[in-house]
């Protein structure tokens, strides 16, 4: 011992990066977890009413669902100090016509149905250096949103939480349009994600076209002209993101924001055809004794709900949102809040529509990994004017456009975990 | 003359702020793990795990598990017995100024060489959780030298320390060894 401490004290020690991480190879795990969810819902929606559905009476004003996910997680650490590891999620989808692309927004095919069928979630592969930080490759989150900084939440209370899987899809084919940016969809790309430098990391993406998974056809397409890769195919190619990020502590209060930011190449359409999208996020949360308060404000050339993942009109102007939450923690209790409101332009001479969300929660921690949790939702869509999915203007009065609409939302549940 | 002080004082003071730089840098600079990223998975969102460890493991080795015999809990200290009982070992040829087993920090009084009363050094060691892993412990080693009649902060190699580190661990290694092989 002393011979090492003598034989070392003549060198200046000066080695830039992993030094005194004492580095070990550790045998590969493979692991299998996730969570189960069951929700009860409450809904008070004008659109359930029959003068908006056509039907002879309102619809159920309560829902059950249940969801759940398998997650095969896979984590290794080579001799030389890069992690590395794999995640594979196959989740409950609600696929209900051939090809469906339930990741694609707007493309008309979302949820309702018998349900129950199982498909991936994200799947992706990773390498981490300790000094060099993180290549992941896969159907995974894109830079933008794995960095970005959004107003707190508790679980399933939200701008676009646990309430929207009950109300019925406007006829912009939309729930909300109140979000974080876009997620990437889960469509293939490769991520990096840099080291932390004193709180700072960043982050980029970049993703061909929109699609995940093995098939580089779109939708079952037998056809030499239906390749993903196709201009024309209706979706956005050449998807980058980015995102800059800070984390730290001043005193007892700690500090999170980010700047997150993503772009597309618009898909060739009859003209006047579409502007390529962009979304665009800063997000800032502080935290003390329990307590977080935060928001969010979103961005960019995109429209609905997409956020980006679909050209936007030509003649759109941009569109906002923005959301201030709080959460606060005492115990296995956490309570939560929040306050949400976007904008979107409906096009031409038409008003614009106005989306606004307030809602409270509560999430009681059982056991670890059992949660129950109970919120309240109350939405309130002022959009003067359908649109059909590809953006054109719908004949005004039919079913589900041109609606003002209220909606209240109670709902309460169980998420298991683990 | 002047100007060349003036320079020599500023190639100093530079080597000084590089220094300083790496050895901030050393302290700054990390890749972030996997759940330091915003995740809208709804798994992410539950606090904890049923079970106690994430995911059920099918295949290799449960690291969070290796708290084994006397490590823990039982032994009523707060770290890792097998790191704590090896770290003790390792630097007890230096006089011990403080040992909290609880908060797993080990700390050296000044020690000289014998033959070499010019340097002197210190140690400070710390177990950094309950579980038997390569990173559980770090050790921060101090040298000082005597120039004229005053001790004065001399720079330590940083493979010293993650050599005491390495030194250390091999300890717990056998230690734990020796443990399971008297529980069979």
């Amino acid at each position: 011992m002393r011979k090492i401490l003598l034989g070392t004290t003549a060198v200046v020690g000066a080695a830039l990066m992993g030094m005194g991480v004492a580095q070990a190879q550790e045998a590969p795990t493979v692991r299998v977890g996730g969570y189960f969810e069951f929700t009860a819902g409450y809904v008070n929606d004008d659109f359930d009413r029959p003068n908006v559905t056509g039907a002879n009476r309102s619809r159920s004003k309560v829902d059950f669902r249940s969801d759940m996910e398998i997650s095969v997680i896979v984590r290794g650490k080579a001799a030389n100090g890069l992690s590395y590891g794999a995640e594979i999620e196959l989740q409950m989808d609600n696929v209900t016509s051939p090809g469906g692309s339930s990741g694609v927004l707007g493309s008309g095919f979302i949820g309702a149905g018998s349900g129950g069928i199982v498909d991936t979630d994200e799947a992706w592969g990773f390498i981490s250096s300790p000094t060099l930080g993180t290549l992941q490759f896969g159907d995974q989150d894109s830079a933008a949103d794995q960095l970005k900084v959004a107003a707190p939440s508790v679980t399933n209370l939200g701008e676009s939480g646990g309430w929207d899987e009950f109300v019925a899809i406007d006829g912009a084919n939309t729930r909300y349009i109140l979000s974080t940016i876009n997620d990437g969809n889960d469509s293939t790309k490769i991520i990096y994600l840099s080291p932390q430098f004193f709180g700072f990391d960043f982050g980029v993406s970049y993703a061909p076209n929109t699609f995940e998974g093995e098939n580089l056809l779109q939708n079952n397409a037998q056809q030499n002209g239906s390749l993903q890769r196709n201009a024309n195919g209706g979706f956005i190619r050449n998807e980058l993101s980015g995102a800059l990020r800070y984390r730290g502590s001043f005193g007892n209060v700690g500090v999170a924001a980010a700047f997150s930011a993503m772009r597309g190449d618009a898909p060739d359409g009859v003209a006047p055809g579409f502007q390529d999208p962009n979304a665009y996020q800063v997000g800032l949360n502080l935290s003390a004794y329990g307590l977080t308060v935060g928001g969010h404000y979103v961005w960019g050339k995109f429209d609905r709900a997409s956020f980006g993942r679909i050209g936007l009109p030509q003649g759109r102007d941009t569109s906002t949102n923005w959301t201030i939450g709080a959460t606060y923690r005492i115990g296995a209790m956490s309570l939560g809040a929040f306050y949400a409101l976007g904008k979107r332009d409906n096009g031409g001479a038409l008003a614009d529509r106005e989306q606004r969300a307030i809602g409270v929660g509560a999430v009681y921690t059982l056991a670890p990994g059992l949660e129950a949790f109970a919120n309240y939702t109350n939405v309130n869509d002022e959009n003067v004017a359908g649109l059909t999915a590809t953006g054109v203007v719908a004949a005004n009065g039919a079913p589900g456009n041109l609606r003002n609409r209220n909606i209240d939302i109670f709902i309460i549940g169980t998420r298991l975990a683990f | 003359m002047r100007k060349m002080r003036l320079t020599r004082l500023m190639m100093v003071g530079l080597t000084g702020t590089l220094l300083a730089a790496c050895s901030a840098l050393e302290g700054n600079v990390r890749t972030p793990g996997l759940d330091e990223y915003s995740s809208d998975r709804r798994r992410d969102q539950v606090r904890g795990r049923l079970g106690g460890t994430d995911g059920i493991l099918i295949f290799g080795t449960d690291r969070n598990q290796q708290r084994g015999g006397g490590a823990g809990e039982a032994s009523g200290i707060g770290v890792n017995a097998f790191l704590w009982r090896a770290a003790l070992d390792t630097l007890s040829f230096m006089p011990l100024s403080s040992a909290d087993p609880f908060g797993g920090v080990l700390i050296t009084d000044w020690y000289s060489p014998p033959g070499n009363t010019s340097e002197r050094f210190r140690a400070t060691a710390y177990i950094l959780g309950r579980t038997l892993r390569s990173d559980g412990v770090r050790i921060a080693l101090f040298r000082q030298e005597l120039r004229g009649n005053a001790w004065v902060d001399v720079p330590v190699a940083a493979s010293t320390a993650s050599e005491l580190e390495d030194q250390v661990l091999g300890r717990a290694r056998e230690l734990r060894a020796q443990s399971t092989a008297a529980a069979r």
